[in-house]
């Protein structure tokens, strides 16, 4: 069901747009799609703040229903657990990646592995 | 035999600037001569010089024309860097009651190859330069140097490829050399020229003129398959000796380049590995982005976790609620119908009548029932708890570290063999890497062309037998067709019965000294084993294979060790039927042998060698207190070589005993 209060097409800053094409191109066959989910479900794992997102100056990249989300995965995973404006998943799934892409950035310049990111709220071993 | 080395001197031969009159000289009760020296300081270079001097050839299996390309590299450094231009050996000996000279010069003065020139005196009297090789033939000939300067690399392998073709050749022709069998054969083979031609002449005059046509025409053929079969064993004996020789070049060169080889063969394994490496990163890389690509909701998990244990309490809270209500209504239920009577639902009795207990207790079960139907809410959310399982992804996670070890290990390993790949190409830098290889693909060319020439050899010796036994009949038939001419007919019976007792006698010497050398090297090889009565000896068969026989049969596996004793064994018994007596020089013969087997070849396998034993050693084969210890008062002169200056290019040699 399409809400038509959410948003349409999603996207990601400049800035946050030129770290996912590294990570996209280091990690993910050069995929930004996948990249970008990856981000979102980080962002989830790490508990990332929603309002430290930019509220504004997202460039569109994806059309969020039929590219980013074929199933439901993404609309799913918000609403289970209760993230962001209820009714507009995928505006908050464009804050979410933002704030992962560039989370992921700062980590990966820090010299740990995405083995390591992988772990995001989880006790450690 | 009685010749015995006396002393040599040396001007300017490798790292020998000047050696005066070193003596070698060794009496019956002390033989031995040892000189000690460790790697690279020379030892090799002094029983090189001693080879040179007797046959104008540092290294063994080389013409002198063969060495004049390579003989500068033997001039000292130094001393020509001084503007020196001579290098010279001189060997004093005495044999047959005789004083003999042999001095040899190489004027090494920048041209391509050096002027040599030998002067040879007997007790004083100059010996003409022509004759000086064979006056050195006579006494010890080069084609059996082998046997009596032996240079101890020769045992490598030597005991694996005697049993290849090519190298039972080798020991045939080596028993057939001490024999002077070649030349015997050139002689039958001139034997069987005169006697066809006799034969055609004693068939021009046979009085059968049918039969007469019919000899003559079958001997023309066999003289056209004869003549056919010598060119083809001449061509291919030339296309041996070129092969042979280009392969001694190819050798040459690539023991010049020996390490290079070992590097380029290093780099190639190496970057066989590095591209395989490659290829297993990109498929761990290939997997770790599958793995992202499906498993992306991973990093929620703990979140989904948390909620499905959230979903899950709550669940549980709504069904205790249920359960709650259920039994309320069950109460409610049961109290209703006690006040209008009738029987229990649960035990079936008749239930007493309603009082006013019973109305309050309903009202109050009524007040109880809607206060839990207004907290229960929805009920639990089984469908919830689902999509939230569906959502946890418990592999990715630990399958993805697991790719990020393996990838991690492999990039590590693959930076240690680019370092390494990297430290080799800056040692190859200056060299082509393909030509060394090159050289490698050449010698295995060369070496299967040799082998190719003789198997060809062999099968055109067979042809050649087959020639002479039909020859051999058509001598018979001409013999008895008869003849105008009796004297011819003596004549052929003559050249028959020569050529025939000729091969019989070549037979038999080769049969003879093969059993002499199997017979002789088993006595060795059974002094210097540890545990001899293990063995029953060492076979030569007809074909020149060599076999050692246990006690459960032929063809018994023995150690490395165990091969260098057959190799001893073997060449000690070809030099005993080479020549009996004499000297011999080791170099390096004791390697890879146990202190007990050194004792054994030291004490048995030397001495029955001849009667003056130079021995060029290591301390890693025996020490100068090892070699007192087993030899004690046999040793009759003793050296060490040492490097003064610490300069590889300037060696000494002084006495120790």
């Amino acid at each position: 069901m399409v809400n038509e209060n959410d948003k349409q097409q999603i996207g990601l800053t400049p800035e946050a747009n030129e770290a996912i094409a590294r990570i996209a191109k280091d990690y993910f066959g050069d995929s930004q799609q996948d990249a970008y989910r990856f981000a979102i479900s980080y962002a989830i794992g790490a508990g990332l703040d929603l309002n430290d997102a930019p509220q504004g100056g997202y460039v569109t990249k994806f059309s969020a229903l039929g590219t980013l989300e074929t199933g439901t995965s993404i609309r799913d995973l918000l609403e289970i657990l209760k993230i962001g404006e209820r009714g507009r998943p995928f505006a908050t799934a464009e804050k979410l990646a933002e704030l992962g892409v560039r989370d992921i950035a700062s980590r990966l310049e820090g010299n740990e592995t995405l083995a390591d990111l992988l772990r995001v709220g989880s006790e450690p071993d | 035999m009685t010749l015995r080395f006396e002393s040599l001197s040396l001007k300017n031969f490798g790292p020998y600037r000047e050696i005066d009159n070193l003596s070698l000289a060794t009496g019956p009760e002390s033989p031995v001569v040892v000189i000690h020296g460790e790697n690279t300081l020379g030892k090799t270079n002094l029983f090189r010089a001693l080879r040179w001097c007797l046959y104008g050839a540092p290294e063994a299996g080389k013409t002198p024309a063969e060495s004049a390309r390579g003989l500068a590299d033997y001039m000292n450094r130094p001393a020509r860097a001084e503007g020196e231009s001579d290098m010279q050996v001189v060997i004093n000996f005495s044999a047959n009651g005789q004083q003999y000279q042999l001095t040899r010069t190489a004027k090494v003065d920048g041209g391509a190859a050096p002027r040599v020139l030998a002067d040879l005196r007997i007790d004083s009297a100059v010996v003409q330069q022509a004759s000086i090789d064979a006056e050195i033939g006579r006494l010890l000939h080069p084609q059996i140097s082998e046997f009596f300067l032996f240079d101890g690399e020769l045992l490598r392998d030597f005991y694996d490829r005697l049993n290849s073709d090519r190298e039972r050749d080798l020991l045939r022709s080596s028993i057939e050399s001490v024999l002077g069998i070649p030349a015997l054969q050139l002689a039958s083979r001139d034997i069987d020229v005169m006697r066809n031609d006799v034969m055609q002449r004693q068939s021009k005059a046979v009085k059968n003129q049918k039969d007469a046509e019919n000899a003559r025409r079958q001997l023309r053929e066999l003289k056209s398959r004869h003549e056919s079969l010598e060119k083809d064993r001449d061509d291919t004996l030339r296309a041996l000796r070129k092969a042979e020789q280009d392969l001694e070049d190819v050798k040459e060169r690539i023991a010049g380049v020996d390490d290079l080889k070992a590097d380029a063969r290093e780099m190639e394994g190496l970057e066989a590995l590095i591209k395989g490496g490659e290829e297993e990163e990109r498929g761990l890389r290939e997997d770790m982005r599958v793995l992202l690509a499906r498993g992306w909701v991973a990093p929620a998990a703990s979140k989904l976790t948390d909620a499905l244990l959230d979903a899950r309490a709550k669940n549980d809270a709504a069904q205790g609620k249920q359960k709650e209500i259920r039994q309320a209504e069950r109460r409610v239920e049961l109290l209703q119908k006690q006040i209008m009577g009738g029987t229990c639902p649960t035990c079936q009795q008749k239930l007493p009548p309603p009082d006013a207990v019973t109305t309050e207790a309903l009202a109050a079960a009524e007040i109880e029932l809607q206060r839990l139907r207004g907290e229960a809410g929805d009920g639990p959310d089984l469908g919830l708890e689902r999509r939230i399982q569906a959502l946890i992804d418990t592999r990715t996670i630990d399958a993805y570290r697991d790719k990020q070890t393996q990838l991690n290990k492999l990039v590590s390993t693959q930076y240690d063999r680019s370092r390494r790949l990297g430290t080799i190409k800056d040692r190859l830098k200056n060299n082509d890497a393909v030509a060394i290889r090159q050289l490698g693909n050449e010698q295995d060319r060369l070496e299967r062309a040799i082998e190719t020439y003789q198997v060809t050899l062999r099968k055109l010796a067979e042809d050649e037998a087959k020639v002479g036994a039909e020859q051999n009949k058509l001598a018979g038939v001409l013999r008895r067709l008869g003849t105008g001419r009796p004297a011819l007919a003596a004549e052929t019976y003559f050249f028959e019965y020569v050529s025939d007792l000729v091969t019989r006698t070549i037979d038999r010497y080769q049969e003879r000294t093969r059993a002499d050398v199997e017979t002789t090297s088993t006595n060795m090889f059974m002094k210097l084993i540890r545990d001899p009565e293990g063995y029953e000896g060492i076979t030569i068969g007809r074909d020149y294979r060599v076999d050692l026989v246990g006690k459960r049969g032929p063809a018994m596996k023995t150690s490395e060790g165990g091969r260098q004793l057959i190799a001893l064994s073997l060449i000690g018994a070809l030099k005993r039927a080479a020549v009996r007596g004499g000297p011999v020089v080791l170099d390096s013969p004791l390697a890879r042998l146990d202190l007990e087997h050194r004792e054994n070849v030291l004490n048995s396998w030397v001495p029955e060698l001849g009667s003056q034993a130079i021995l060029l050693v290591q301390s890693g084969e025996l020490t100068e207190s090892q070699a007192r210890d087993i030899m004690g008062s046999r040793i009759g002169q003793a050296y060490r070589i040492t490097r003064p200056n610490g300069d590889p290019e300037e060696a000494i040699i002084e006495r120790t005993q």
